[in-house]
């Protein structure tokens, strides 16, 4: 662009020199050239002509730095108050120092202590955390110094794309142990809420289930579909010397649906 | 009685002309671009640029904004122009989106243009700045132009003319999502103009590869205009052509999906795309190998002879691409068939041997 835009944002500039990557200060610099820009991932990635993968993660980088924050609607803006403080911080120790040296206050801990469940409360740009006991008990955490990254860990996922996105994810762990994760506001919070859903035993049931078919399909192999198949064949080309091997097959087919889906002849239901 | 009030109206009258006075002294729109053209500490302007953001433009706020983007020029310009785009009321009309269009189309600072163009992203008017010389203003277009029937003639006609790279990369990254209902209008345009070999061939690359498949090489009728002369019959064969070589070329897992279950289950349109499969299958990307491979053993399970002996022409080929793991599984489906009868063990002899 021409010299009129540096006019209004070569001010602005400075913030990329403090920026260590090249995709960072790319997606800056068009946030600095149009401070009203409100892009989401999608549109970054084809502004920038950055793969779509990558710009999410960048972008939540320049969140978690505090440059950019959300516009709504997925998208993003440049955080102009991340000026103001840095310029104030020349002369003074910018408050948001001091409040990141102190433990964030634990607002929600008297609701969260009453719920059965375990949750969460993740703020994305700060990483901090408020969680319950049954939360860290759930999904095998620590309670003291639990944070965004530790979650990420054990949820074996990207916190920020998940917030970017909006829509509701929920990760599922090896123990049948399922996390909903959807972005919500309450009061001051506004991030990530994590729900714990350990679901009563239904993964043992469907486990058991799963085992149950599987037999089932073994047995309709080797009692139905074989036999079945060699009496096509047999009907196709049929050989005297395979008449006994037919009629055993027939035997076969009979004795498994007599037991399995016909009506027993004493009018009980056979697997009752 | 009666009461004298007279000086109960000079003191009315004296506080509504002190509020006219505060009203007047309240900073609008024009004193914070103004405050914060000026401002040379940039917290300054970053608080002038959060006021704009959180101020509701009136009609007159808009007019005052539009006004400022012809007259003042510099620095103004470009930030009305841009909290013009930020507060987009003006789109509820017409009139509103007219006078942004000539706003944008008037003015001879580019970075306003770009900004004035900005503002109208996702609208298809957005799409007569793709051609513009200016490249800011050219990339800000491509970027707000939706693709939908009616930018379509001005994205092609950008395409056609040899675009910046930047803003033909941005174009081409749209018509790779355009919806498939759209790919045959979009077809029908290019016989509005003369198109260049390489620049089909990139746009061919860009779109949804099972619509041009469909269009092309899987339909026995083409386009109306395609039979009104010899020159557009030409022109058909030669779209129907570089179709096939750009699909050929990079066939997708999708595309390669669809004609494998297709030559499953049609002999007549196996025969028909038989040496078409076979190219595409030998250029398949090695990392969708597995999903073929398991694509082609779903396909044949609890299949017909014939069936399998079809597609096992298609997993030799494919095995070629693939190693590892993978090829040990083609291996293996390929003796689970060679076990089902002589014949089938031998024709898939005869295609490993490549004598088939």
């Amino acid at each position: 662009m021409g010299a009129d835009t540096i006019s209004i944002t070569e001010d602005f500039a400075s913030l990329q020199d403090a920026l260590n990557s090249g995709a960072q200060q790319c997606i800056l610099s068009e946030y600095v050239k149009n401070p009203f820009l409100d892009d989401d991932v999608h549109a970054l990635a084809l502004r920038t002509g950055m793969v779509r993968q990558e710009v999410g993660p960048v972008l939540a980088e320049l969140r978690h730095a505090g440059l950019l924050q959300s516009a709504g609607r997925r998208g993003h803006m440049l955080d102009v108050q991340a000026i103001i403080d840095t310029s104030i911080g020349t002369t003074d120790t910018p408050p948001a120092d001091k409040e990141a040296e102190e433990p964030p206050a634990q607002l929600f801990a008297p609701l969260l202590d009453a719920l059965s469940c375990g949750v969460a409360l993740i703020d994305i740009n700060t990483g901090a955390v408020e969680a319950n006991q049954a939360f860290s008990r759930q999904l095998d955490l620590p309670t003291d110094g639990l944070n965004a990254e530790c979650i990420a860990e054990r949820l074996e996922c990207d916190l920020h794309l998940i917030a970017d996105d909006q829509a509701p994810v929920l990760c599922a762990l090896e123990n049948g142990v399922s996390v909903e994760l959807r972005s919500g506001n309450m009061g001051p919070f506004s991030g990530l809420i994590a729900v714990v859903n350990i679901g009563d035993g239904a993964w043992e049931i469907s486990k058991a289930q799963v085992q149950i078919q599987e037999d089932l399909f073994a047995q309709l192999r080797e009692e139905i579909a074989h036999p079945a198949e060699f009496l096509q064949s047999f009907l196709e080309k049929p050989k005297k010397s395979e008449l006994g091997q037919a009629r055993a097959a027939i035997e076969r087919i009979h004795a498994f649906l007599a037991l399995y889906l016909l009506d027993d002849p004493s009018g009980q239901p056979p697997l009752s | 009685m009666v009461m004298d009030i007279r000086h109960l109206r000079d003191e009315e009258a004296a506080s509504d002309s002190q509020e006219a006075i505060e009203a007047e002294q309240e900073p609008g729109l024009v004193d914070w671009i103004e405050a914060c053209v000026d401002a040379s500490d940039p917290a300054d302007k970053a608080r002038f640029i959060t006021q704009l953001r959180l101020c509701v433009p009136s009609d007159e706020g808009i007019a005052l904004l539009r006004h400022l983007v012809s007259s003042a020029g510099g620095a103004r310009a470009l930030l009305a122009a841009q909290v013009l785009g930020h507060h987009r009321t003006w789109l509820s009309t017409a009139a509103g989106v007219k006078q942004h269009l000539a706003l944008a189309r008037e003015n001879e600072a580019s970075a306003v243009v770009a900004a004035l163009v900005w503002g109208l992203r996702q609208r298809d008017e957005a799409a007569e700045f793709i051609v513009h010389t200016d490249n800011a203003v050219a990339r800000e277009a491509a970027l707000a132009t939706p693709v939908s029937r009616r930018t379509l003639s001005p994205i092609l006609a950008g395409l056609r003319a040899g675009i910046r790279p930047e803003v033909e990369r941005i174009l081409l990254h749209k018509l790779h999502q355009i919806h498939p209902s759209l790919v045959r209008y979009l077809v029908d345009l290019l016989v509005e103009g003369s198109w260049g070999e390489e620049a089909l061939r990139g746009l061919f690359a860009s779109l949804p590869q099972m619509a041009l498949f469909e269009l092309f090489l899987d339909t026995r009728h083409p386009a109306a205009w395609a039979l009104v002369d010899t020159e557009s019959t030409r022109f058909w064969q030669r779209l129907v052509r570089l179709a096939s070589d750009v699909l050929v070329a990079g066939p997708g897992c999708e595309l390669l999906r669809h004609l494998l279950s297709r030559s499953g289950d049609d002999e007549a349109f196996a025969r028909r795309h038989g040496s078409f499969l076979r190219d595409a299958v030998r250029r398949a990307d090695a990392n969708s190998g597995a999903d073929l491979v398991g694509h082609v053993e779903r396909l044949t399970f609890g299949a017909s002879e014939e069936k399998v002996a079809r597609l096992a022409q298609s997993l030799v080929d494919l095995s070629t691409r693939l190693d590892g793991a993978e090829v040990d599984k083609v291996h293996t489906l390929l003796e689970q068939w060679k076990s089902r009868s002589a014949d089938l063990k031998l024709k898939i002899y005869h295609l490993e041997q490549g004598i088939g």
